[in-house]
C-alpha cells in the first residue's frame, strides 16, 4: 500500500535522515507518520515503521473513566465556598423550568425567575427595588436578585458595596448574601462592604436592627458595626467607622482620627493606594471635613496640617513623607 | 487571572494529554489518573495567576512530570505493564498480531531508555509538541532538546534492530 500522497525512496531518505537528526518539522514527521501507517513493515526501514506504529498506538491512549468529570466533581467541592449563584442556580432554574412543564400549561405561562443584574462601573449608582427598597452601589459593584424578588422574601447577593435602606415589611425578610455571610433585616438602613480582595465582610448599619454572620449570627443594632472574616468565617462586632458611608454621602469626616483610619478612608473614597513612609506617621492625628472631597485638595489639607508632602510614583500610588506630626 | 469557564475551555480539554504522559511514567493506568487529578487540583486552585502563564500547555505537562518524578522516587524496576498496552482495534488479525509483538518489543526499549530521552520522545511523536514548547516542559535548550531527541530515535532503532534481528 502507499500513501496517496506517494514519496519517492529518495524523499523519504531524506526524511528519515532529517528525522534521525532531530531537524524534522512537526508536518515532515506528520508526513513520514502517515507513510509508516500505511506501509506494511518492510526493509528496510523496519526500525522507522516500529517507531511510528509504536507512537502511533500511544497516540490513543485515553484514561478508563471520563477524567473530566472527576475533575468538575473535586472543582465543584473546592469551589463550594464562593458558590451562591452560577452553576447551582442554573440546575435550580432548569428544574423549575423542567417542574413547570410538567405539572400544567397554566405553570408553562408562568416565567421561570430570572437573575437582574445591576452592576455599576466608575461611578455609583442608586436605584429602587421593586419592594420599594432603595439601594445606592458604589463603584465597581455588583448587586444581583431574581425576578422572583419580594414574592415570598427578598434576597439579594452583593459583590463590592452597598448601601441599603430597606421598606419594612415584616413577613418577608430582606437578605442580603455576601459569600458565606448573610445580612438579615426586616426595616432598617445599612452599609455593607464586600470587596473580593478584602479579608473581611464590613456591615454598619445606620438605624433599625440586623442580623449578620455565617454559622454564628450577631445582632448589630443602630450605631454599631460588625465585620466578618472570610476565611474564618468568624463575626466581630466593631467600632463604627464613620466615614463608612462617605462614598454615598460624599463627606469624609475626621475627628481626632488617626492617620491609619485617615488613609484606610481616603483610599477607599478615591480608590487609589495611599502609603505612609514612615510608620510613626500612622498614629499621628486628625480632624478636619471634606465635603464633597477631591483627592488633591484632600491631600493637601492633610499634608498642610501635619506639615508633610505627597507624591505620586509613576506606578500611581500616592506616598505621604515627612517630619512626623511632632 | 483565569474565569472558570475559561479554565474548562482551556484545561480541561488537556486530560487527554496529560493522562498520556503521566502514563509514560507510572504504570498504573489508575495511578496516572491520580496524578492528572492532582495536576487540575493544583491548576484550579492557581487559576488566578494562570493567565500569565504563556503556554498553559507546556506548564501543566511540566508540573505533571515533576509530580510523577516525585512519585516514582525511590522505586525501583521497569515502570510500565507491558501487557497492559492497548492496540488499535481497526487492523485485520495477522496484522493485529504484529502489531501486539511490535508494542511489546518497542515497549521493552522504550522502558530502557533514560528518563529524558523517553520524555523527548513522548513529547514529541506523541503529543506532537514544537521544539521550543518541549524546551519549556523539560527545562531544557532547544539545541539540547534537538540532540537529545536525535539520540533517542537513533538508539530507539538500533536497539529495535537489535531485538528484531535486521532483514
Amino acid at each position: 500500500m502507499k500513501n496517496c500522497m506517494a514519496l519517492t525512496e529518495q524523499e523519504l531518505d531524506e526524511l528519515i535522515r532529517k528525522y534521525y537528526d532531530g531537524d524534522t518539522s512537526l508536518e515532515e514527521e506528520r508526513i513520514l507518520q502517515n507513510h509508516f501507517n500505511n506501509a506494511s513493515g518492510m526493509s528496510p526501514y523496519v526500525g522507522e515503521w516500529a517507531q511510528f506504529t509504536y507512537f502511533q498506538a500511544k497516540r490513543v491512549e485515553v484514561p478508563a473513566v471520563p477524567l473530566s468529570h472527576r475533575v468538575e466533581q473535586v472543582m465543584a467541592q473546592q469551589d463550594e465556598r464562593n458558590k451562591s449563584g452560577g452553576k447551582r442556580l442554573f440546575f435550580r432554574i432548569a428544574a423549575l423550568v423542567i417542574f413547570a412543564v410538567g405539572v400544567t400549561w397554566f405553570f408553562i405561562t408562568k416565567v421561570a425567575p430570572h437573575t437582574i443584574t445591576k452592576e455599576s462601573t466608575a461611578e455609583l449608582t442608586d436605584f429602587a427595588l421593586p419592594d420599594g427598597t432603595h439601594v445606592w452601589l458604589n463603584a465597581r459593584s455588583t448587586l444581583k436578585y431574581g425576578s422572583d424578588y419580594n414574592e415570598d422574601d427578598r434576597v439579594v447577593a452583593l459583590i463590592g458595596e452597598a448601601y441599603f435602606e430597606v421598606t419594612r415589611h415584616v413577613s418577608k425578610p430582606f437578605i442580603v448574601r455576601t459569600g458565606n455571610a448573610t445580612t438579615q433585616v426586616h426595616g432598617t438602613a445599612f452599609n455593607l462592604r464586600r470587596y473580593e480582595k478584602e479579608p473581611t465582610i464590613e456591615l454598619a448599619v445606620v438605624h433599625g436592627k440586623v442580623t449578620f454572620g455565617a454559622n454564628k449570627k450577631l445582632e448589630v443594632s443602630a450605631g454599631e458595626a460588625a465585620a466578618f472574616n472570610v476565611t474564618e468565617e468568624d463575626v466581630k462586632r466593631c467600632e463604627r467607622n464613620p466615614n463608612a458611608d462617605a462614598w454615598r454621602t460624599k463627606k469624609l469626616v475626621f475627628k481626632d482620627a488617626a492617620m491609619r483610619d485617615v488613609i484606610r478612608d481616603i483610599e477607599r473614597y478615591f480608590h487609589i493606594t495611599l502609603r505612609a513612609d514612615r510608620p510613626a506617621l500612622l498614629d499621628c492625628t486628625l480632624s478636619a471635613e471634606f465635603p464633597d472631597p477631591e483627592l488633591n485638595n484632600v491631600l493637601s489639607l492633610v499634608c498642610y496640617s501635619l506639615n508633610i508632602r505627597y507624591s505620586r510614583s509613576d506606578t500611581g500610588i500616592y506616598f505621604l513623607s515627612g517630619q512626623t506630626c511632632q | 487571572m483565569l474565569l472558570e469557564e475559561d479554565f474548562k475551555t482551556l484545561i480541561l480539554p488537556l486530560y487527554q494529554p496529560l493522562y498520556r504522559f503521566a502514563r509514560s511514567f507510572l504504570a498504573d493506568a489508575q495511578e496516572s489518573e491520580d496524578c492528572v487529578q492532582d495536576i487540575f487540583l493544583k491548576l484550579w486552585l492557581k487559576r488566578e495567576s494562570l493567565g500569565e502563564v504563556r503556554s498553559i500547555k507546556a506548564f501543566a505537562m511540566q508540573m505533571t512530570r515533576n509530580l510523577c518524578l516525585d512519585r516514582l522516587k525511590g522505586r525501583r524496576g521497569p515502570m510500565l505493564d507491558v501487557d497492559d498496552q492497548e492496540i488499535e482495534s481497526d487492523v485485520n488479525p495477522q496484522q493485529q498480531l504484529e502489531a501486539a509483538d511490535l508494542l511489546i518489543h518497542m515497549e521493552k526499549i522504550i522502558v530502557r531508555l533514560p528518563e529524558q530521552q523517553r520524555t523527548l520522545m513522548h513529547l514529541r511523536n506523541v503529543e506532537g509538541l514544537e521544539m521550543a514548547e518541549i524546551a519549556v516542559v523539560t527545562d531544557m535548550t532547544v539545541e539540547h532538546v534537538r540532540v537529545t531527541l536525535s539520540r533517542a530515535r537513533m538508539t530507539i532503532r538500533q536497539l529495535y534492530e537489535k531485538l528484531h534481528g535486521t532483514h
